[in-house]
């Protein structure tokens, strides 16, 4: 692959669509969205890009989609549900907005919570005594 | 090979899938008509909960992942609180009564289903959104809801009904 190509699994494509909207997302991040997030974000983030691509944007509650505010200059925007964020940057051509995801992230209230670990729980720390101050013998 | 989350959507049957997807877009289209009314009228989520008499984190509930309290009574008594009443039905139905709009064609027939002079406006900014379960809002979903109506009633000789029994 030549430098500057990108592989073909960063390019962003679009995988739902409708009459006023698309939403893209690159493989790795489609992933995600399907297999690897809770199913009430999966299927409430559903229904928020379909409203998005109907030309319903504006209409979506406001804690759900919004910008983000430490990307003021970039103009990012996110979906959020159930705790996982989908950030993205939006285009426009003509009247059809485009969401190219960069980002999608699971915050500690997700209800998604990874499977618990089934691992060894460490042990209890052992009490010490400290001998100093054993008594009042110096 | 993808590491499939046990409690993602992509473990469910395709039943459940379809069942919980469509309990999700329902309760996000209730939400999206409510946000149009108060978009509409000019309002916030503050000036809903003074009318109904609640907090506003009870209106941030009703909006919110899990539309806590968002009961049908609650929807009826905000779209009365807005000057507005909601109508329940399929979406082969309002697909037919709206017809007239989203079909690019006869002329006539939009005056015939329609039969509302100003719905030319809302026919025209539609035009692009066919076939499409929500109009363009641009005049206020409030008078899209009312014409619906209309349009409804001017087709069906039926009495008008509030909600769908099918």
């Amino acid at each position: 692959m030549a430098k500057g190509e990108r592989a073909p699994g960063e390019l962003h494509e679009v995988r739902i669509s409708g009459p006023r909207g698309r939403i893209a997302l690159r493989s790795r991040d489609w992933m995600t969205f399907r297999c690897r997030i809770h199913k009430d974000a999966h299927h409430r983030l559903s229904a928020a890009f379909d409203q998005f691509c109907a030309g319903q944007a504006r209409f979506l509650p406001q804690q759900m989609f919004h910008p983000v505010q430490s990307g003021v200059l970039e103009r990012l925007e996110e979906f959020h549900a159930f705790g996982v964020s989908v950030i993205g940057r939006r285009t426009f051509e003509g009247r059809i907005a485009t969401f190219f995801v960069t980002e999608i992230s699971v915050t500690g209230d997700a209800g998604a919570s990874p499977a618990p670990s089934e691992g060894p729980v460490q042990v209890a720390l052992p009490l010490e005594e400290n001998p100093a101050f054993r008594g009042t013998e110096r | 090979m993808t590491m499939i989350d046990k409690q993602s959507a992509a473990a469910c049957d395709a039943e459940t899938y379809a069942l919980e997807a469509a309990e999700a877009a329902f309760i996000l289209e209730a939400q999206v008509e409510i946000q149009k009314l108060l978009h509409g009228r000019g309002l916030r989520a503050r000036d809903l909960s003074k009318r109904l008499g609640v907090t506003e984190a009870r209106i941030s509930q009703m909006l919110g992942d899990a539309a806590k309290n968002l009961t049908l009574k609650t929807i009826a008594r905000i779209f009365y609180q807005l000057g507005e009443k909601p109508h329940l039905t399929t979406e082969a139905e309002f697909l037919r009564c709206t017809s007239g709009v989203a079909s690019a064609g006869n002329q006539a027939e939009h005056w015939t289903v329609l039969n509302l002079p100003r719905d030319l406006e809302v026919a025209a900014a539609s035009e692009e959104t066919a076939g499409v379960r929500t109009l363009d809002t641009s005049l206020g979903c409030g008078r899209t809801v009312n014409r619906w109506a209309r349009a409804e009633e001017a087709v069906s000789e039926r009495p008008r009904r509030t909600a769908s029994g099918r």
